[in-house]
């Protein structure tokens, strides 16, 4: 018997939602779980079995997490950090990538496997040389070294993503645009980036989130405590002997807020880029 | 003739300017340090207290006090790889003494015995508290305050089986009575205790008593019965000896034969013992004498009837004292000796740190604290502190104290990770006693390379 | 008109100009703290020490005299082969999943990302609870299919598996990445296959996982690179334990930096751990013209 394809699909589609609403289920726990502690008191964000609603309803929770410390500041500083860094990334590591991808030049392959090893040490190591480094250029206890470096390509991660994106992306139309006279910097900027839409929103998206959460560079290169950034924030709440479970959770959704809006946005255009028609003959 | 006396004059003129200059630029000390935010707002005020007290004597003064949330270690280390170490710090135990030997602490011994300030002095401050090195000649002085273990309990529970309260005279309160209460008042869901006929192990719904398997809560008892981690001079392992393996045993046994204390996979139900103590899932805890910071505002807020005692003694009673100690740095504090040497003192005298030793969190270093009434009444809150904090808190650390292996032994964060790791199994039962210790002390022989002290 | 003849020249010349960032930027902050690094771990530096060339020292005492070191070997690599083929794998098929025209999409996605930006010591506490073999869900959602009672991260050869485990949770970056490749696959070649009486299969096969192997290859190699690192799991939940057997390698190297104060030390770990990572990341790209299809590959 032959299921009608609108049947077919039907099923499809129910099978999906299902799926969908199971993995939901699962993993939304982390955040409802972060949630809920953050509107209770101390002792019952600790019980077991787990309750789930708060008893009481502890909304001063929020205030007096976010009064602890200056958060609005941290939150200027980072913003600060975060504007001059993501601009420097997103622009670089796209000329960078759309280089290693498509344009051909001596030492082109070579080159890049050389830069994908600097993901290869750990920071623990890296760290001192990084910071005597920085001393050197008289970046200690400014912003420099959490927002220069973005200027540079902004990291091999990026660079990598984006090159397998442009990749993908048929050579034909670059010859198309070739032959009508255009170099490879208008290549780039009007063929390659608008069909690499989601890899470069992809880049911003992960690039903001890493900003925003970094704790170790600015807790390292940072000593002005008015220079602070929101992941520094953070950390208050859990010290050597005590960890002020209710406050950090409920500055850690006010802190992921954002994050959250960020990606929402962003995976809105995560659209279908490229049609072949026209090209093939 | 006139011209040679003009450029003496101004010759003499300059130096003195600049000899002047040099010794009135005004100075800015740097400061780091670690906590929560009630150290962070103590140790700020603190500074500032500072400044304003010493304007007069070292003209525009400032102290930059840069408070260190989280990874600590990390930044410390990159800034004296950088040659730009704080001035005074609070320092990781672990690594003080390594530093102190190659120079980069400095000795504070001659800065002591020059000093005529009384709240400096060797003699005057809890002597446990004084890390040494160099074979005891040299000094990069105390932590910030005294800390012990010590035992707190829940006198409502106790009330409730009718079970006298613990004695707060180490001599009298023995493993034996320990163990007994901790039976009575080991409860399951079924009202049984251990011992009675269908006792439940895994369905327990009030434990004796609780304790986290690091090593400040092992070693006092390998202590109090007569054994050791190693021997006096840091060379031999002792843990695998009778007197150290019974000890470890008998906490063993609270766990896995007794069924009165959780182990660390049971624990995890109730990730904060003070909370566990609050809410009567645990009727007795071990844990530092810091827990007073959130069990006395449990207290005073009502929440909790609060009772501390010593540590159950084996065979004789111990009190562990342990902490991390401020330093000055040689790099920077040369530069600015007497300032810094001010500074350091300040941070080091209770008196400037009230808020949080009132508050339960510290205790204080200078011995008069201890045994002057008057100094007694300024520390101990009575809403926050038990009233028998004094015997069994006060009177057993400046009795019965014995300092970490913190203060004297190599190696010390290496030996005390093998340790964690290597008794983990123990408590889950997996491997005996006797075999556990055995591996730590082959595993720690290469690693005990002598003290710091000695 | 282009001149053909300075055509490649003038690419070449782009090329290298455009890479000039990168490039720049490796070499003024990556490469030196890296040769500095590799330099340090042929030396005695106990950071407040200076530097002392010993040789080959460190790494003997690594390779003969540490069991740490085979502990911590064992662990990682068990930690990322486990790790890395299941994350992708999951990773992949949430990806199709969210990929799908549903309505409510961009709030299912939000949520499947959700636990990779959550951060980890929020968490870490969750999964406390989850792994408590008396009260944890785990253990009560197992116990309603009838499975006995696992001791997860308590017990040390549940500890590994508990972890990676939780990992897949945090698939989120993964799967994202992989939800961008999937918007570069031609809906023509997808039309193409139903035209030919294909069926879903059909199209997963010859036209998802085909076009998708540039993104499956990106993922892969980060993966890999990233599993070898694992740190934050065993700093926050485990401390290593029990026994060692969650001491991933990269935990052993920051206490030894930091907490032994062995630098130099924990620069010759760093080396072997990058020669290994080194020779994994190899072997894949090296496989890579067997399997990975790019619509526009322009080599030499």
């Amino acid at each position: 018997m032959r299921i009608g394809k609108t049947v077919s699909t039907r099923i499809t589609k129910t099978l999906t939602y299902i799926l969908l609403i199971i993995g939901s289920a699962i993993f939304m726990l982390p955040f409802v779980w972060l949630v809920r502690s953050s509107f209770m008191e101390l002792g019952q964000i600790f019980i077991i079995p787990p309750e789930w609603i708060p008893k009481p309803f502890r909304w001063q929770n929020y205030i007096e997490a976010l009064t602890a410390a200056p958060f609005l500041k941290y939150f200027q500083n980072t913003l600060k950090i975060l504007l001059f860094n993501e601009s420097g990334v997103v622009l670089t590591s796209i000329i960078c990538a759309y280089s290693f991808a498509r344009l051909r030049w001596p030492g082109r392959d070579f080159i890049f496997a050389i830069l994908l090893t600097s993901l290869m040490l750990p920071y623990a190591v890296t760290l001192i040389p990084t910071f005597i480094l920085w001393k050197m250029l008289g970046g200690l206890n400014t912003f420099f070294p959490l927002t220069v470096p973005a200027w540079f390509g902004g990291g091999v991660f990026y660079i990598f993503l984006l090159r397998q994106f442009f990749l993908t992306i048929p050579y034909e139309l670059d010859e198309a645009a070739y032959m009508d006279g255009a170099n490879p910097l208008k290549v780039l900027w009007s063929i390659v980036v608008p069909l690499s839409k989601p890899a470069v929103i992809t880049v911003a998206i992960f690039n903001f989130i890493g900003v925003w959460n970094d704790l170790l560079g600015p807790i390292i290169y940072l000593s002005d405590p008015d220079k602070y950034t929101l992941a520094i924030g953070l950390s208050v709440f859990r010290s050597m002997y005590t960890a002020q479970w209710h406050y950090l959770m409920a500055a850690s959704v006010v802190v992921l807020l954002p994050v959250i809006l960020v990606f929402f946005i962003g995976q809105r255009y995560f659209i279908q880029g490229i049609t072949l028609t026209g090209l093939k003959g | 003739m006139k011209k040679s006396l003009w450029v003496a004059a101004l010759s003499v003129v300059l130096i003195l300017g600049m000899t002047v200059s040099a010794f009135t630029a005004p100075v800015e000390l740097i400061y780091t340090y670690w906590g929560s935010q009630l150290e962070r707002d103590a140790q700020a005020k603190m500074c500032r207290e500072f400044e304003n007290a010493y304007q007069d004597i070292f003209p525009g003064i400032k102290v930059k006090d840069i408070y260190i949330p989280s990874n600590y270690d990390e930044k410390i280390n990159t800034m004296v790889a950088a040659g730009e170490p704080p001035h005074v710090a609070q320092l990781g135990e672990g690594l003080s003494l390594d530093w102190a030997e190659r120079g980069v602490l400095m000795d504070i011994m001659p800065l002591i015995k020059e000093d005529k300030d009384s709240s400096v002095k060797v003699e005057n401050r809890i002597s446990m508290t004084w890390y040494w090195y160099d074979k005891g000649k040299k000094t990069i002085g105390t932590n910030l305050a005294a800390e012990v273990m010590v035992l707190w309990y829940n006198k409502e529970i106790f009330d409730k089986a009718g079970i006298p309260y613990p004695s707060a005279n180490p001599e009298a309160w023995t493993w034996d009575k320990f163990l007994d209460a901790a039976m009575k008042l080991t409860v399951d869901r079924n009202g049984k205790h251990p011992g009675d006929p269908g006792f439940d192990p895994s369905n327990i719904d009030t434990y004796g008593v609780a304790f986290g398997t690091w090593w400040a809560t092992i070693l006092p008892f390998i202590w109090s019965n007569g054994g050791d981690i190693c021997d006096s001079e840091g060379k031999v392992p002792t843990i695998n000896r009778p007197a150290s393996v019974e000890a470890i045993q008998k906490l063993a046994d609270l766990m896995l034969k007794y069924h009165v204390a959780p182990t660390p996979t049971q624990m995890q139900a109730f990730p904060a013992l003070r909370i566990a103590l609050q809410t009567k899932k645990v009727a007795m805890y071990i844990d530092g004498q810091w827990a007073l910071l959130d069990l006395g505002q449990m207290a005073k807020e009502g929440r909790i009837k609060l009772g501390v005692a010593p540590l159950p003694k084996l065979k004789k009673p111990i009190c562990l004292e342990l902490g991390s100690p401020n330093v000055m740095f040689t790099v920077s504090a040369q530069q600015h000796l007497k300032e810094a040497w001010e500074f350091y003192k300040w941070t080091t005298n209770s008196e400037k740190v009230l808020p949080v030793i009132r508050g339960g969190l510290w205790m204080p270093l200078q011995k008069w604290w201890y045994t002057d009434p008057k100094y007694l009444e300024k520390w101990l809150d009575p809403e926050v502190h038990p009233k028998e904090y004094k015997p069994a808190v006060i009177d057993y650390l400046l009795k019965y104290g014995r300092k970490s292996p913190s203060y004297y032994l190599r190696n010390w964060n290496q030996i005390s990770d093998i340790m964690y790791q290597e008794l983990s199994n123990v408590w889950l039962g997996k491997v005996s006693v006797k075999a556990a210790c055995d591996n730590m002390a082959t595993k720690i022989k290469p690693l005990l390379t002598g003290r710091y002290d000695k | 008109m282009a001149k053909k003849t300075s055509l490649y020249s003038n690419e070449a010349k782009w090329g290298v100009i455009l890479a000039l960032p990168a490039i720049l930027g490796f070499l003024i902050w990556t490469l030196g703290p890296m040769i500095a690094s590799f330099i340090l771990g042929f030396t005695d530096w106990e950071v407040v020490t200076n530097p002392k060339l010993i040789g080959v020292g460190n790494f003997k005492k690594i390779l003969f005299n540490d069991f740490i070191f085979k502990k911590s070997i064992y662990a990682t690599v068990y930690y990322s082969v486990g790790g890395v083929v299941l994350t992708i794998i999951a990773a992949f098929l949430v990806a199709i999943l969210l990929n799908q025209k549903v309505r409510g999409l961009p709030l299912f996605r939000t949520i499947f990302y959700l636990p990779s930006i959550t951060p980890a010591i929020a968490s870490a506490m969750l999964w406390i609870w989850l792994f408590n073999p008396d009260f944890g869900l785990l253990n009560q959602v197992l116990g309603i299919f009838g499975i006995p009672k696992l001791q997860w991260i308590y017990d040390e050869k549940q500890v590994v598996p508990a972890l990676i485990f939780m990992s897949i949770w945090g698939l989120g970056g993964t799967m994202v990445i992989f939800l961008a490749g999937l918007q570069g696959v031609p809906q023509e070649l997808y039309e193409a296959v139903e035209i030919d009486g294909g069926s879903w299969w059909h199209r997963f096969r010859y036209v998802t996982i085909p076009m998708m192997t540039p993104t499956i290859f990106f993922n892969l190699v980060m993966a890999i690179i990233g599993a070898f690192q694992v740190f934050t799991s065993a700093y926050i939940m485990t401390d290593g334990g029990p026994n060692y057997a969650s001491m991933f390698y990269v935990y052993y190297i920051y206490l030894s930096a930091f907490r032994y104060g062995h630098m130099g030390y924990a620069c010759a770990l760093a080396v072997i751990l990058f020669f290994i990572i080194l020779a994994f990341t190899l072997v894949v790209f090296r496989s890579s013209p067997y399997w990975v299809y790019y619509e526009s590959a322009r080599r030499r």
